[in-house]
């Protein structure tokens, strides 16, 4: 059970995120769907996603660091006070829309992308595919930014 | 090089300073409002900026600072600071919530880390200028913001 929560506990927030937008969806239907997503994304797969970031890049950064490949270093807590900023900005934006949302898109636009690139770049270069460098979370990098992007485009009727 | 990068950090440091009193100074409408947006413009934008280039161009001399070991994390912290700078320098512009969320997003992180910082301006035993003149604008800094947003939303 340990090694099944190590392996697949940092998904719990994505598949939460995925049954309570399906739930939604058929409940609701399209009505306010976009926004409801937004707010979706932003609770579960900012917040809830960030909030253990907090705790492993601070009190567990030695095994935080090695389940990337990495080494560890104290430049690790700015990415947990980050991982802070950003769960608490993921709340408000499910109370305040416009300013919040923007904010929080640009700051999880700019740090997570760059990211994201690092670790393709650590795969082709030091062929490091440890979970934490080649796994879900470089997927999450890539797409959660990007999904909220395309949504608040679509919200704020941009095109 | 390693001079470039000596008045790269120091700029990073002291720009911000500068340039908020300077052209602060000379603002013609100056108001509450505008002290917070400027306030975040330069030491929420500017410096970010400054620090995101000075962790990836001269990432030793960045680590010097706070003496903490240099690594792929401090690249990852350069990302932090441009993630910061972007609404930062839009806050000169975006006002009301804009600052409320901008100020959330800038105090947590300093305020996480300034235990870290006062343990090592404690082992240097105050003589690390550079990191006590930092640990100090982030305390101020932050404590302004803070106390200015929560007077604002009580008007």
């Amino acid at each position: 059970m340990k090694k099944f929560f190590d392996k697949f506990g940092i998904m719990i927030p994505f598949l939460i995120f995925i049954v309570v937008t399906i739930t939604n969806l058929i409940q609701h239907g399209l009505v306010n769907f976009v926004e409801t997503t937004i707010k979706n994304i932003f609770f579960y797969l900012v917040t809830c996603q960030m909030i253990p970031s907090i705790i492993l890049h601070s009190v567990k950064r030695e095994s935080t660091a090695s389940y990337i490949g990495w080494e560890s270093s104290h430049f690790q807590n700015t990415l947990a006070g980050y991982s802070l900023s950003l769960s608490i900005l993921g709340v408000m934006c499910t109370i305040y829309q416009g300013a919040f949302w923007i904010v929080t898109t640009i700051a999880v636009t700019l740090f997570l992308w760059p990211c994201a690139i690092s670790h393709i770049v650590e795969i082709k270069k030091n062929g490091n595919v440890n979970a934490g460098n080649a796994g879900y979370i470089l997927y999450w990098d890539i797409f959660m930014p990007l999904s909220l992007i395309v949504l608040l485009v679509i919200h704020f009727q941009l095109f | 090089m390693n001079k470039k990068g000596t008045y790269f950090v120091t700029a990073v440091l002291f720009l911000p300073l500068l340039v908020f009193i300077i052209f602060g100074f000379f603002h013609q409408n100056f108001s509450s409002a505008f002290f917070v947006s400027w306030l975040l413009f330069c030491f929420m934008g500017l410096q970010n900026l400054l620090f995101g280039f000075s962790n990836i161009f001269f990432p030793l001399r960045t680590a010097g600072i706070f003496n903490w070991k240099s690594n792929q994390f401090q690249r990852e912290f350069s990302y932090v600071n441009f993630g910061m700078a972007i609404p930062g320098i839009l806050s000169y512009w975006y006002n009301g919530n804009f600052h409320l969320a901008a100020t959330i997003l800038y105090v947590p992180v300093y305020l996480f880390i300034t235990p870290l910082l006062f343990k090592e301006i404690k082992r240097s035993k105050m003589r690390n200028g550079k990191l006590l003149y930092l640990f100090l604008q982030n305390l101020i800094v932050s404590g302004v913001l803070i106390v200015l947003l929560f007077q604002w939303n009580k008007v």
